[in-house]
């Protein structure tokens, strides 16, 4: 197995710059998603990777070996397509072994290798049938196995659960999974979809229009996020930003002029904080607290989704334990712990700001 | 509701006759015996008999009608298979890397719309020059070039309509240009390799103009023999015979495109709006 | 070896452009040299080099305008003749089509048998002892009109090549009008449309793309128009039904002048590749 490196990655479409000199490396075995809204550069990415896009500049390395001029086939990388691009006139059996007869290996051992990829994928029952007569799960494992049997330096996923239903997309989940921790390979994993990148995710890089925004685990990406744009975009609902001001008494304030207790002092460049909709609490007597009224409630069966007329602040998401009695229409009191808030400055990214003297 | 529908059905009945009236009427003609003909030019036929096809199908000094079916069908399966055959490679170049799509591709298109005539007498000159003249080869590659057009723009769409992802997946799995169109473009094209060939098919055999032209006896197709037929009988045309003649000779096509007319409407349609 | 994907289109292209060069690549070389050459049957391979007269010949000729204006007529009459009866065809019948697909493959026989034998069968067809029509016309109406004569003939080409290919136009317009999305005419009839307004306003105007294509290239074949009217009449009563095609064939092996008619094909290719260049541009722009 291998590491793949980018250095300066640039790719432009008819003068228009879709990927800006992105550098990373994924290391031996891990497994690496990229994240960010559509059209943010992600699968072109993966597919510059790949070779199926020209890179415009910059290197790709694998295993520190320069292969930006490769053709694909000479990459030795798998790919799992989104449309899975099952050959469809040909068997599942025939869909297996074409990287192998393709690399013209010999008979049996194509037969062995299709005959563990079938038992791994349980797919044994259908080897001999045309891809238009499975289901969308079987023909998702098909791909994965085409994929597995040629043992290639890394995989490479193109959203491959987005055309399955909900139940089996986590399952198929569940199996990636399990096949990344048995076959300890490489992977590269395109989505779109949180869920996916932060629960099958050693390390993910969230992108954002040709740009790397963070790299970094899951835990990393959720509890530290660098900047605005990957504070809001994992996490559901998405995190609360409000414009603060500093004030005279060297504290800050919510539009509104309402006092925020930050648990320090120290007003230096920040322009907004950000809250988790689960970090907002509804507030004991007492405590400073924001009062609101409760426009929407929407049950989520485990926990309440929230959204509160916050006056001046505007609206808020907030989630609650389901079992607190709140009502649509009602006067809420929030409370936003300040171990919880999240700094960020004029340019949108996060810091830490220091207690001053 | 009720009274338009039974219009409709008018309509289609009376359009299907008019339209086809020439056939039918030359059907019922051949199924005529010569007495009965002279006596009953109508459509009600009194005593039908078939001795008109025997006649035809009897070879005889005046007509051998296998001679000219032999020379259309060879002419016409060389021009129906070889258009495909060098248009394919091409066509899958213009598809997918937008090779000659600015100058090539439009100019063997609107080779289409030209008058045949224009290439008829050069092509005359060339072939009498290179001994083609009066030969099944000879019409046959002539053919080719009037089933080109289609056949390229048919080719194209075909290979522009395989998703993409599959060449890209062939490409994963290491496959290189040969292979990749050897084992994954090629089988995927069936289907219009097998609707290019009817059309040209037809339109070949039924071509006319370079028959008449570019083959005076060997290789004379049925289009042509037929109206031969019908000059070397001079004064008295025996109308029941000619009619089956031409039945015999508008039978291949009809049979063909019957068949197949899904396809043919649809490739007709899609060479038309694409042209 | 490893091939640049340049390399690899030019072996991609090759069979085809081989294949044109020798067959039509040739042929233009060679129309280029006689139509500026004096040459017959009998001096073929001996071409002298006149320069333009044999263009002069054919311009000066009076049945080679006639020839273009017959073709010219025919092209425009027989295309209107079609596209009107296709659309109502298509349109009217669609319904009765949707249920049964069978009657598309009635109505296109026509387009299947070769124009040649058309042209054949309506001699039959036309004959006046044999031939169903004058028949029937005697039974009804105790006189027949001379169909093939100098005054009729042009009328009865016309209507020969409109009933072949009327089903052509009545194709394509089904298929276009089958693409109308079916919400749309049911939108319409829920805001109350009815079906005369529903045809001008809604369909008409999606189909009018395929009306320029299909009068275009039905305009286009009848232009060119050869083998019915051959078979059916030749070049007709004191060359009466001479197309563009039918002259520089006539010139071509009946009168043996290469030359001239290699010059009128010229010309001929030139004044088509004009109109289909023209009537390109007006496509796109209604498109």
């Amino acid at each position: 197995m291998s590491r793949i490196s980018l250095e300066n990655v640039s790719k432009s479409f008819n003068g228009v710059e879709v990927i800006k000199s992105v550098s990373f490396t994924v290391e031996d075995g891990e497994f690496c998603v990229f994240v960010g809204p559509s059209g943010c550069g992600k699968s072109t990415l993966l597919r510059m990777i790949a070779g199926l896009e020209d890179v415009s500049s910059g290197r790709v390395l694998i295993d520190d070996e320069d292969v930006t001029k490769l053709e694909p086939f000479d990459r030795q990388l798998s790919m799992v397509f989104q449309s899975y691009a099952l050959y469809p006139h040909l068997s599942v059996r025939q869909n297996i072994a074409f990287a192998l007869e393709t690399a013209k290996q010999p008979k049996d051992v194509i037969k062995s290798k299709v005959a563990e990829a079938a038992r791994t994928l349980k797919l044994e029952a259908y080897l001999d049938r045309k891809p238009s007569e499975l289901s969308g799960g079987q023909r998702q494992r098909v791909a994965i196995g085409r994929a597995i049997v040629r043992e290639p330096k890394a995989f490479l996923f193109d959203e491959p659960l987005s055309n399955l239903d909900a139940a089996l997309r986590g399952e198929t989940r569940i199996e990636i999974a399990a096949l990344h921790k048995s076959l300890a390979a490489t992977m590269i994993y395109v989505t779109h979809d949180q869920v996916e990148a932060m629960t099958l995710a050693d390390r993910i890089v969230v992108l954002n229009k040709g740009e790397i925004m963070q790299v970094g685990s899951p835990r990393d990406l959720y509890e530290r996020p660098e900047n605005i744009f990957v504070a809001q975009f994992l996490g559901s609902p998405k995190m609360n930003i409000i414009d603060v001001v500093g004030n005279s008494e060297g504290g800050i304030s919510l539009p509104g002029n309402q006092p925020l207790d930050i648990g320090l002092k120290s007003t230096e460049n920040i322009k907004s904080v950000g809250i988790r909709p689960e970090q907002i609490g509804i507030a004991t007597d007492g405590v400073a607290a924001i009062k609101g009224t409760i426009k929407l409630c929407e049950y989520h069966g485990s926990v309440l989704s929230l959204i509160v007329d916050a006056g001046p602040i505007g609206d808020l998401s907030v989630l609650v334990p389901s079992a607190g009695d709140v009502v649509e229409g009602h006067e809420i009191r929030l409370a936003l712990p300040a171990g919880a808030l999240h700094f960020f400055d004029e340019a949108g990214h996060r810091f830490t700001p220091v207690q001053q003297a | 509701m009720k009274l338009h529908q039974i219009l409709r059905w008018i309509v289609f009945v009376i359009a299907a006759l008019v339209m086809n009236f020439p056939v039918l009427a030359t059907f019922i003609t051949a199924l005529k015996s010569p007495a009965e003909i002279s006596r009953n030019p109508s459509l009600a036929i009194q005593s039908p008999t078939l001795e008109n096809f025997m006649t035809v199908l009897t070879v005889s000094d005046r007509l051998n009608v296998y001679h000219y079916l032999w020379n259309s069908l060879s002419a016409a399966l060389i021009g129906s298979i070889l258009p495909i055959i060098v248009a394919f490679p091409i066509a899958w170049a213009m598809a997918r890397r937008g090779y000659g799509r600015n100058i090539l591709f439009p100019l063997i298109v609107n080779l289409r719309a030209l008058p045949l005539v224009i290439f008829a007498v050069p092509l005359y000159l060339m072939f009498s020059v290179v001994n083609l003249l009066d030969t099944q080869i000879g019409l046959g590659l002539v053919l080719a070039i009037v089933n080109l057009p289609l056949a390229l723009m048919l080719l194209v769409n075909a290979v522009s309509e395989i998703p993409i992802e599959l060449e890209e997946a062939a490409r994963m799995d290491g496959a290189r240009l040969p292979r990749l169109i050897g084992r994954i473009v090629l089988p995927l094209c069936r289907p219009a390799f097998i609707t290019t060939f009817v059309f040209g098919f037809i339109t070949a055999w039924n071509e006319f103009l370079f028959g008449l032209i570019l083959t005076t006896q060997n290789a004379v197709p049925m289009t042509v023999g037929a109206s031969f037929f019908f000059a070397t009988s001079g004064g008295g045309v025996q109308w029941g015979v000619a009619a089956a003649v031409m039945i015999v000779a508008a039978l291949p096509p009809l049979l063909l495109g019957l068949i197949m007319y899904r396809k043919i409407t649809g490739s007709m349609v899609s060479g038309a709006v694409k042209g | 070896m490893r091939l640049l994907p340049k390399q690899e289109n030019a072996i991609l292209a090759s069979p085809m452009v081989l294949f044109l060069l020798v067959l039509l690549g040739f042929p233009v070389v060679l129309s280029i040299i006689y139509g500026f050459s004096e040459a017959s049957f009998e001096s073929l391979m001996s071409p002298k080099f006149i320069g333009l007269e044999n263009f002069r010949l054919v311009l000066q000729d009076s049945s080679f305008w006639d020839a273009g204006w017959f073709s010219l007529r025919f092209g425009v009459i027989t295309a209107l003749l079609e596209c009107v009866l296709g659309l109502f065809l298509a349109v009217y019948l669609a319904p009765l089509i949707r249920k049964h697909g069978w009657m598309v493959a009635v109505l296109i026989i026509p387009m299947i048998v070769a124009p040649a034998m058309i042209g054949l069968m309506y001699r039959l067809v036309l004959h006046e002892f044999a031939g169903p029509i004058p028949y029937y016309f005697y039974e009804w109406f105790g006189w027949s009109p001379s169909f093939l004569s100098t005054g009729m003939v042009f009328q009865t080409i016309v209507v020969a090549e409109t009933l072949q290919w009327t089903p052509f136009a009545f194709l394509l317009f089904l298929t276009a009008y089958q693409a109308i999305p079916n919400d749309i005419r049911e939108a319409a009839s829920v805001d109350g449309t009815r079906p005369w307004r529903m045809f001008w306003k809604i369909e008409f105007p999606q189909m009018l793309p395929t009306l320029f294509v299909a009068g275009f290239i039905r305009f286009i074949d009848g232009f060119r128009v050869f083998d019915n009217i051959y078979t059916l009449v030749g070049a007709g009563p004191g060359g009466s039904t001479t197309s563009m095609s039918i002259y520089i064939y006539e010139t071509f092996l009946r009168r043996g002048e290469i030359g001239k008619a290699m010059a009128a094909a010229i010309l001929l290719f030139i004044v088509a590749f004009a109109i289909l260049a023209m009537g390109q541009r007006l496509m796109r722009r209604a498109q």
